[in-house]
């Protein structure tokens, strides 16, 4: 196992958010999450829909405010105010985080007239130069959102997150609705742009493979909690907790009879699991479906601690 | 596996009305999908994947488009021509599930609204009590509790459970599957698929599964078609064109998958042409193909026999000297 090294940009300590349910019942979409990210480094972090993902990226972009816990930037805590142009993010549905009535050349400038003192002559340049950058050309300037396919749009999108010129890109599941040729396109442009600028990136996503492309640490997210992390992605394989490895068995599907049994048991859990996640318990978060879980995992949370130098664990037994 | 035939297709083309002309969406192919087994159509978006199963089920609007060809299902001509006439065919012998399982239910109507629609008095306790069973059998957790449940009050999975829930309770003997499992997590996906492969199992269900996922597909499939701009591009069994994919579409569309890997990806540049796009009467890969010569740029290619039960639609599949 490897041990993180380099400058710390982002520290997140011990961050917890609480909304409310439609029924008034409290979510606990994050439950005292941490982690550190050098910079330079991307940080990957997986989990199943609804596992607090997307408000974590909220909240380190400062879109929202933690109930409790601290997010320090280059050691500080952060001043969203001060640090909006270093931290830019890029979503999921590129055609709901864009202005359709606008021309894309008019999307670029908006961030280049908030954050850079470009005059409007150098602003149109830089636009240009953006869009090559992302693979586009000059011409593409004068094109509404709707006249780009997908994979297109989404070079926009990170186009205007770079007009910033970010230290930090929070990029939360860039390339979930595209195509799978497509989302290769962009995988091989966001890990050159990551080495040209000196990127530190933040890539959340469902798809464990494509986080192993770009990611050089990661993180395993669970009902809201940071159940597994480990400093450097290539040592996947040594990745221990029971909800990990389904994560990782899932890439693989046997219809052999000797699985069923186990298997019908995840599909019965599918209910109970979003029941789980949705409440408070003093458990392990994953005790509910986890195949080794003992009593002492329902009546005591295991915390995030060091197994061996690079990797920390929340499990009893892991 | 049969080996025997349940449905074909003959010279099927869908085209799409434009004024007083018709633009090809759909060209002219054959296809076959074997009883009990499970057919797979893997292709990028806009390739034509949903439109080809939509003409299997005659689920096209006339006025605007125009759908040539003959299906048979068991032997029997199927009216796709003739939507009054589907009936005997659309959930009862075949049934399709769809890529967004919200979509597909109305959201002012329970679950279970949705199982008795169309039935009316002492029939509606027999179907009730049908449904809660057929619930059951997609694992589904707390059937009874399920069908008094709106459509938003369900995760994804639940949601995709219920419906091939509904398009199984008229017992079809085929399911087309369009992109199924590409709304899900990776965990929910797997028991979606489990799902599918056990009732192919167990009830002899015959699949067809359209996804853009070459990972879905080669674990589910037992036989390929891959669609380009419309057209059938290569075909066979999956083990054949896993192993030995001969066009250049194919390989490029399997190079482009990330596998627990950091080394460059192989991507295919561009983007597949739009409907009605001017291809210039040649390969309509050629633009984005590293084999395309001078040639490529002259004339579609047709689809020929590369060996017993493996088809390319590519003039140089042979290879070309030097590559
Ligand atoms: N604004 C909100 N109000 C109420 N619940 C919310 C809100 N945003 C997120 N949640 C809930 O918080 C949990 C985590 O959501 P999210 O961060 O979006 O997960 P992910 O991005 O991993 O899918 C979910 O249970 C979700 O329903
Ligand atoms: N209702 C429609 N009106 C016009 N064009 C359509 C319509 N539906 C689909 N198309 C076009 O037909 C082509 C094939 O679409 P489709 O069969 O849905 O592709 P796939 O399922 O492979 O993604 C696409 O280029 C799409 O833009
Ligand atoms: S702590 Fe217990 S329940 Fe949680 S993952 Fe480990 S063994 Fe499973
Ligand atoms: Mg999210
Ligand atoms: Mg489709």
């Amino acid at each position: 196992m490897r041990e993180a090294q380099g400058n710390t940009l982002l520290e997140v300590k011990n961050i917890s958010k609480t909304y409310q349910s439609r029924k008034r019942q409290p979510v606990y979409a994050l439950r005292e999450v941490g982690f550190s990210l050098q910079e330079g480094r991307c940080l990957g972090v997986v989990g199943e829909s609804g596992c607090g993902k997307s408000t974590l990226c909220r909240v380190i972009a400062g879109i929202e405010k933690p109930d409790v816990g601290e997010i320090l930037y280059q050691g500080e805590p952060a001043d969203h105010r001060k640090i909006r142009s270093s931290l830019q993010m890029v979503f999921q549905n590129s055609m709901d985080a864009v202005n359709i009535h606008l021309k894309a050349g008019k999307i670029l400038a908006e961030p280049l007239e908030n954050f850079t003192s470009l005059n409007r002559n150098q602003r149109e340049q830089e636009v240009e130069r953006l869009l090559e950058l992302v693979g586009l050309s000059a011409e593409d300037k004068a094109k509404y959102p709707r006249q780009f396919s997908g994979g297109q749009l989404q070079r926009i999108c990170i186009a205007r997150a770079l007009a910033a010129e970010p230290k930090l890109l929070l990029l939360d599941e860039p390339l979930s609705s595209l195509d799978v040729s497509v989302q290769a396109q962009l995988l091989n442009l966001l890990s050159d742009l990551k080495k040209e600028l000196h990127l530190t990136c933040l890539l959340v996503s469902h798809d464990l493979e494509a986080v192993y492309y770009l990611a050089d640490k990661l993180l395993v997210m669970y009902g809201g909690a940071a159940v597994e992390e480990i400093e450097d992605i290539r040592d996947i394989c040594a990745l221990t907790h029971p909800y990990t490895r389904r994560l990782l068995e899932a890439g693989e599907l046997e219809t052999e009879s000797g699985e069923a049994g186990q298997k019908d048991e995840g599909i019965l859990t599918e209910e109970k699991r979003e029941y789980l996640a949705a409440s408070f318990r003093e458990g392990c978060v994953y005790a509910g479906h986890c195949p080794r879980a003992e009593r002492k995992c329902f009546l005591e949370r295991p915390g995030l601690v060091e197994r061996e130098a690079g990797h920390r664990i929340a499990c009893h037994f892991g | 596996m049969t080996g025997e035939n349940l449905l074909v297709a003959e010279g099927l083309s869908v085209s799409m009305r434009e004024g007083e002309t018709w633009i090809p969406v759909v060209y002219p192919g054959d296809m076959a999908i074997e009883r009990g087994g499970c057919t797979g159509i893997i292709g990028e978006s806009g390739c034509g994947k949903s439109m080809l199963c939509k003409t299997l089920l005659g689920l096209h609007d006339p006025g605007k488009w125009q759908v040539r060809g003959q299906v048979f299902f068991d032997g029997e001509r199927v009216p796709i021509e003739a939507d009054d006439r589907m009936d005997a065919f659309r959930g009862r012998r075949m049934s399709m599930i769809l890529q967004d399982p919200l979509s597909a239910f109305d959201p002012r109507m329970t679950i279970g609204a949705h199982f008795l629609e169309g039935c009316k008095g002492k029939q509606k306790a027999l179907r009730r009590r049908e449904a809660v069973e057929w619930l059951g059998r997609m694992y589904m957790p707390e059937p009874e509790a399920v069908m008094k449940r709106y459509p938003f009050e369900l995760s994804g999975g639940m949601l995709q459970r219920a419906m091939i829930a509904l398009s199984l309770m008229g017992e079809p003997e085929l399911l087309i599957a369009d992109e199924p499992t590409t709304a899900l997590d990776s965990t929910v996906q797997r028991e979606i698929l489990w799902l599918l492969a056990r009732l192919r199992e167990e009830r002899g269900l015959s699949l067809l599964l359209v996804s853009h996922d070459l990972k879905v597909i080669s674990r589910m499939a037992d036989w390929i078609y891959v669609m380009y701009a419309g057209r059938i591009v290569e075909q066979g069994p999956v083990n054949v064109l896993l192993e030995n994919p001969i066009h250049p579409y194919t390989k490029g569309l399997f190079r482009s998958r990330p596998a627990y890997s950091k080394e460059r990806l192989t991507v295919m540049a561009g983007r597949p042409p739009r409907i009605g796009e001017d291809t210039g009467g040649g390969c309509p890969f050629a633009p984005r193909c590293p084999q395309a010569d001078a040639a490529c740029g002259e004339g579609d290619s047709k689809l020929e026999r590369a060996d017993e039960d493996h088809f390319v639609r590519c003039r140089h599949w042979k290879g070309k000297a030097g590559l």
